[in-house]
C-alpha cells in the first residue's frame, strides 16, 4: 500500500529553469490493484511515481509505503526499493551487464539474493514475461530485439519480487503484437498477486486492464477513481487533455441508445456483444 | 536537477555586456586575465579589482552566484597560498621548531590568492554575459586566421559547440540511469574504493553507449541536412562590431593601463 499525503515538488527552485512537476497530490495505492496513471506531456506522471520509492524527495507532504515513512531520515531506502519495484521509460537503455543473466540477477542480487535462490529468480522472472531462461540467459542483452529487450529489463526488476510493480511507460516505442504480450504479461503478474501501477499514453490499455485511473493535469491530480467512470461518466478524459480511443466512443453511442449497455474493455468483447445482444 | 547541469553560469539578463560583440568579450578578458600575472602592486590589483565589481554591477549579476563561482577554486586557493606561506625562503618573521613563514612567503601567498579571486571574476563576468553559443562562434571567429596555417579552426569550433550542447544531455541522463539502478537497489558512494568503483559500472557503461549512440545518429543527421566539413556556412547570428564595443576595448585598455603603471601606495 502506497499512500501519498498533499505531496508537492518544484524542480530548480529559484533558478530560471524552475517547474512545478507536482501540486498538493494526495493519493493511495491500494494492495492488488491495476492503477493506471495518465495526463498529458509534462503533466508531472513521471516524477510522481519517482516519489513511490523514494528517488526524489518531496518539497512538502508524505510519502507512506506499507506505514513506512519513506522519506524519514532513518527509512532503509533498499526496503523500500524491494517493495516498490519501479521500471523506468526505455529501461533497456540501462543495461550494462554481459549477459541476460547477469542483468536480471543485478536487482537480487542487490538485495542480498545468491546461489540457488538467485537462479531460481533469475529464472521465475524470465519465465513471468514469456522469455525461455535456458535459451536467453547466457546471450548478450544488446543483441535481443527490441521486444525482448524490453521485457528483460522489465524482468530485472520482476526478479526482486516487489510486491508493487510501478512502470513508467512500458510499452512505449514497442509494435503492436509486443505490446499486447507485454499488457498480458503485466495481467498476470497482478493475478499473482502484485499490485500494478503503470504511466500510459495509450487509452486502450487503460480501457483494457486498469481497475482505476489516476490522471494529472499540470501536476494537479484531477481524477482518481474507477476505470469506467473515467471514460464513461462525464469527459475526464477531454479534461485531461487526452483523446478517448473509438472503442470508448463508440460505446458512449450505444449508452446514449441503450442505458444500461455494458462496460466493454476489448473490441473483441464488444463485437461479441454487438452480435449476440444488439444486431 | 537540470539547472544544476546547465554548463556555465549564464545569466539570462539583458545589460551592456550582454550585448558587447562575444569576440570583443572572449578577447578582453583573455588580456585582463594575462594581465593579472604581469602586474607588481596591490594598487594595480585593486584598480582591476574594482573595475570588475564594476563590470560585475554592469552585468546585472547578483553577487551569490558570484560567490558561487569562486567555490570551485577555494580549495585550490587555500592550498597554493599555506604552501607559499611555508615553503618560500626569505627573511623570517615567524618560527616554531622547523616551521617558518617568511615576509616572501606572506606577500607571495597574498598574491596568488588575489590573481585566483580575479581570475574567477573576469571568467565569471564572460561566461554570465555570452552565452554558450556566442562563445564559441565568437571563438571560432577569433581562431578563423589560423586556418592559413593549417589548423582546424571548423572542426575544433564545431566539436566544443557540441560538447557544450551535450554535456547537459549527459548529465540529465547519468541522473536517468543512476536513478534507475537505486531503483534495482544498487548503491552509490558504499563500501571500499573498489566496491565504489565497481558501482560504477552499471551507470558509466550505459551512459557511453547511449552516448555513442546518439553521436552516431547526430552525425547521420547533420548528413542528411547537407552538413560538410569545411564548406563555407552561413550563420543565423552575424557577430558585428559596433559603437558600444570600441567604447568597451578604449575603457578596458585604460584601466589595464592604469593598472600596470600605477606606484605602489604604500
Ligand atoms: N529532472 C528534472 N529536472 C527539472 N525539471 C524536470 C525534471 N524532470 C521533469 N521536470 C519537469 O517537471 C514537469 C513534469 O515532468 P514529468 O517528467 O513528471 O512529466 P510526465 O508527465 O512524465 O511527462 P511525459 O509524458 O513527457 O513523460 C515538466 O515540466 C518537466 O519539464
Ligand atoms: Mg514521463
Amino acid at each position: 500500500m502506497i499512500k501519498l499525503r498533499e505531496v508537492s515538488l518544484t524542480y530548480d527552485i529559484g533558478t530560471i529553469f524552475q517547474s512545478t512537476a507536482l501540486k498538493n497530490v494526495s493519493l493511495e495505492i491500494r494492495d492488488k490493484e491495476i492503477v493506471s496513471i495518465v495526463g498529458r506531456i509534462g503533466s508531472g506522471k513521471s516524477t510522481l511515481i519517482q516519489l513511490f520509492n523514494g528517488l526524489i524527495p518531496p518539497d512538502s507532504g508524505k510519502v507512506i509505503v506499507d506505514g513506512i515513512d519513506v522519506n524519514a531520515k532513518n527509512t532503509n531506502l533498499k526496503i523500500i526499493r524491494r517493495k516498490v519495484g519501479l521500471v523506468f521509460q526505455y529501461p533497456e537503455e540501462q543495461f550494462f551487464a554481459e549477459s541476460v543473466f547477469d542483468e536480471v540477477s543485478f536487482g537480487p542480487k542487490n538485495m542480498g539474493v545468491s546461489g540457488d535462490e538467485l537462479v531460481q529468480c533469475v529464472h521465475s522472472a524470465l519465465s513471468d514475461v514469456g522469455l525461455n531462461p535456458e535459451i536467453v540467459s547466457n546471450l548478450s542483452p544488446f543483441n535481443l530485439s527490441g521486444g525482448e529487450k524490453r521485457r528483460v529489463a522489465i524482468a530485472s526488476i520482476i526478479a526482486m519480487n516487489p510486491d508493487t510493480i510501478v512502470l513508467d511507460e512500458p510499452t512505449s516505442g514497442l509494435d503492436y503484437l509486443n505490446k499486447k504480450m507485454l499488457i498480458s504479461y503485466l495481467k498476470r503478474e497482478n493475478a499473482k498477486g502484485k499490485t500494478l501501477v503503470f504511466v500510459t499514453h495509450n487509452m486502450e490499455e487503460v480501457l483494457e486492464i486498469a481497475d482505476r485511473v489516476i490522471a494529472m493535469k499540470n501536476g494537479e491530480k484531477i481524477f482518481d477513481g474507477p476505470t469506467e467512470d473515467f471514460f464513461f461518466a462525464g469527459n475526464f478524459v477531454e479534461l485531461a487533455g487526452l483523446d478517448a480511443p473509438f472503442l470508448v466512443k463508440a460505446q458512449r453511442l450505444m449508452r446514449k441508445r441503450y442505458a444500461n449497455f455494458p462496460f466493454c474493455r476489448t473490441v473483441d468483447e464488444f463485437l461479441k456483444l454487438l452480435k449476440e445482444k444488439y444486431s | 536537477m537540470r539547472a544544476k547541469f546547465a554548463l556555465g553560469q549564464y545569466n539570462y539578463a539583458d545589460s551592456f555586456l550582454h550585448r558587447l560583440d562575444p569576440r570583443v568579450k572572449i578577447l578582453l578578458i583573455f588580456f585582463i586575465v594575462i594581465l593579472l600575472f604581469f602586474v607588481k602592486t596591490i594598487s594595480g590589483y585593486l584598480i582591476l579589482f574594482l573595475f570588475s565589481v564594476f563590470l560585475i554591477v554592469l552585468s546585472k549579476s547578483n553577487f551569490s552566484s558570484v560567490m558561487r563561482s569562486i567555490k570551485p577554486i577555494l580549495v585550490l586557493l587555500i592550498f597554493t597560498a599555506v604552501f607559499q606561506i611555508f615553503f618560500t625562503p626569505g627573511t623570517v618573521i615567524f618560527q616554531y621548531k622547523f616551521v617558518k613563514i617568511t615576509a616572501q612567503g606572506v606577500k607571495l601567498a597574498i598574491y596568488i590568492s588575489i590573481r585566483l579571486i580575479l581570475l574567477s571574476f573576469f571568467t565569471f563576468i564572460l561566461t554570465s554575459t555570452t552565452s554558450n553559443i556566442e562563445l564559441t562562434d565568437g571563438f571560432e571567429s577569433i581562431i578563423s586566421p589560423l586556418k592559413i596555417f593549417g589548423f582546424p579552426a571548423q572542426e575544433v569550433s564545431l566539436m566544443i559547440s557540441i560538447s557544450l550542447r551535450f554535456v547537459p544531455v549527459l548529465f540529465e541522463e547519468a541522473d536517468r540511469i543512476m536513478k534507475a539502478q537505486m531503483s534495482r537497489g544498487a548503491e552509490f558512494n558504499k563500501g571500499s574504493l573498489i566496491e565504489r568503483a565497481k558501482s560504477f559500472l552499471p551507470l558509466l557503461l550505459p551512459l557511453l553507449l547511449n552516448a555513442l549512440n546518439r553521436a552516431d545518429k547526430l552525425a547521420t543527421a547533420m548528413e542528411a541536412r547537407g552538413f560538410v566539413i569545411g564548406q563555407k556556412r552561413t550563420k543565423y547570428r552575424e557577430m558585428r562590431l559596433s559603437g558600444v564595443d570600441f567604447l568597451a576595448i578604449f575603457v578596458t585598455i585604460l584601466v589595464m593601463g592604469i593598472s600596470i603603471v600605477v606606484r605602489e601606495f604604500v
